[in-house]
């Protein structure tokens, strides 16, 4: 019979997560969609490699912002303390939009704001991260995907955050290539929710931070005190 | 006193009490931004039949679904609705991102807000905090659906209220209506549409599935359901 021992630090816990991960993939498939339109895609990403990958684009892309820098450097943080990430994209926003008329991007007949806006533009050459305009509508709909996401992993006890900055760093990483808005959703399974309770520079004052520092501290003075250990210590015994 | 009521007579009070716990959700709602402010607001009793009314005068002959909401609303079950709107027309948070179509959020904020063609909702919004938005109306939902009080997230309610008046100073708003009833409520509307009228509805709406051989360059619609 084997036996796994699942606790804050074990690899076995990743199998929990991902279970959870699993259905709350479900949630965001059945989210409730304006005309009920497929137009939500996921990715589920977990591991060192591709989580350590994200926080390091997410901490290079929060030199580009002055408003950024904040947000991005905590959420860089967040990333490698969380065990997986679902990113979630919308496929349809930037490229069929509802045709409702709504006015809610700027409220022209025919939607001519979106159609107009795009047909000048020339999208490689954009500067700004997302290329818009994108539907509103349709936009907003990727918040019932998410809301959903988020209400199911609070049911299901995993503490899971909704991210513009990681999701940003997951669009320029390639993840989902065929989706303009993307959020990523980071769930994790520890004792504290790495998600809140974040003191000021935490990209510095972390807790890896911490037990790095410890290693490399401790290693040294440990050496300060030479003595024969097989014979006596220096207490004297 | 009378001890022994039917179950019936509750229903009222309870789904009342479930609007309420559904505004608790939604401001609970976990949200990307943190700066969306959200409005909410819970109707009951005649103005609900003032919205249905609307709904009827805005839908007739112009939007068949909104047709259908109006047929809806009409249901006595309905007790209460849910409205949540918000201000998202200007953004403070600099991220300039370009998802509105603008290259900053300054340009966001100094361009001229206007109705769209319906007249009610305003635009241009900042993307991420609509997102935000229906991150609140989904957790609204769900708290009434683990409540066992049937609702829908209705857009075209969002809009009547704004018309209204119920909701005011919101650039987007959605209704959620809540009602204790059997399951099958909100997809099976008691309307009594006439076979006729769905039919001519499903040709006008999706024409593709009765064309005939096409390969003569002049598609030919099929008459009846039997040809297809």
């Amino acid at each position: 019979m084997p036996r796994f021992r699942i606790a804050d630090e074990k690899p076995a816990k990743l199998d929990c997560v991902l279970t959870a991960a699993r259905l709350i993939t479900n949630a965001i498939l059945t989210a409730p969609l304006a005309g009920g339109v497929p137009q939500v895609e996921v990715e589920l990403v977990y591991g060192d490699e591709e989580l350590e990958a994200i926080a390091n684009k997410t901490l290079e892309l929060a030199k580009k912002n002055p408003a950024w820098e904040r947000i991005f450097k905590y959420e860089s943080v967040m990333v490698r303390e969380s065990d997986a990430i679902l990113f979630i994209g919308n496929y349809r926003a930037h490229t069929t939009p509802f045709d409702l008329e709504c006015g809610l991007c700027s409220g022209e007949k025919g939607c001519k704001y979106f159609y107009e806006e795009r047909k000048k533009r020339n999208p490689s050459a954009t500067e700004t991260p997302i290329k818009g305009p994108v539907c509103a509508f349709r936009a907003s709909d990727t918040g019932y995907a998410i809301g959903s996401a988020l209400w199911l992993a609070s049911r299901l006890f995993i503490d899971a955050k909704a991210s513009f900055a990681v999701g940003l760093a997951g669009k320029e990483l390639g993840y989902l290539p065929t989706c303009e808005i993307i959020v990523a959703v980071m769930l994790a399974a520890r004792s504290k929710n790495p998600f809140v309770d974040i003191p000021p520079d935490y990209d510095k004052l972390w807790m890896g931070y911490a037990v790095d520092a410890t290693k490399k501290t401790y290693i040294t003075a440990r050496q300060l005190f030479q003595h024969d250990y097989r014979v006596k210590t220096i207490k004297g015994e | 006193m009378k001890m022994i009521k039917d179950g019936e007579e509750f229903l009222e009070e309870y789904v009342i009490n479930v609007a309420k716990s559904c505004v608790a959700a939604a401001i609970k709602a976990p949200k990307i931004t943190g700066r969306m402010k959200l409005v909410t607001k819970i109707i009951t009793g005649e103005e609900i039949k003032e919205i249905q009314k609307f709904l009827e005068k805005v839908g007739k002959g112009k939007s068949r679904f909104v047709e259908m909401n109006a047929e809806m609303f009409k249901d006595p079950s309905i007790k209460a609705v849910v409205v949540l709107g918000t201000n998202a027309g200007t953004s403070e948070l600099a991220w300039n991102c370009g998802a509105c179509g603008f290259k900053t959020c300054a340009e966001l904020n100094k361009a001229e807000k206007k109705p769209g063609p319906s007249g009610v909702y305003v635009g241009p919004n900042c993307i991420w905090k609509l997102v935000d938005f229906e991150i609140a109306c989904d957790w609204a939902a769900a708290a009434a659906g683990y409540s066992n009080v049937d609702n829908r997230v209705m857009t075209s309610v969002g809009f009547a209220c704004m018309a209204l008046g119920y909701i005011k100073d919101v650039t987007m708003a959605i209704g959620i209506p809540l009602a204790a009833h059997e399951n099958v409520f909100w997809t099976n509307p008691k309307a009594e549409w006439t076979y006729e009228y769905f039919l001519e509805t499903m040709k006008r709406m999706n024409p593709g599935v009765f064309f005939k051989f096409v390969g003569t360059g002049r598609p030919v619609m099929k008459e009846k359901v039997d040809e297809l």
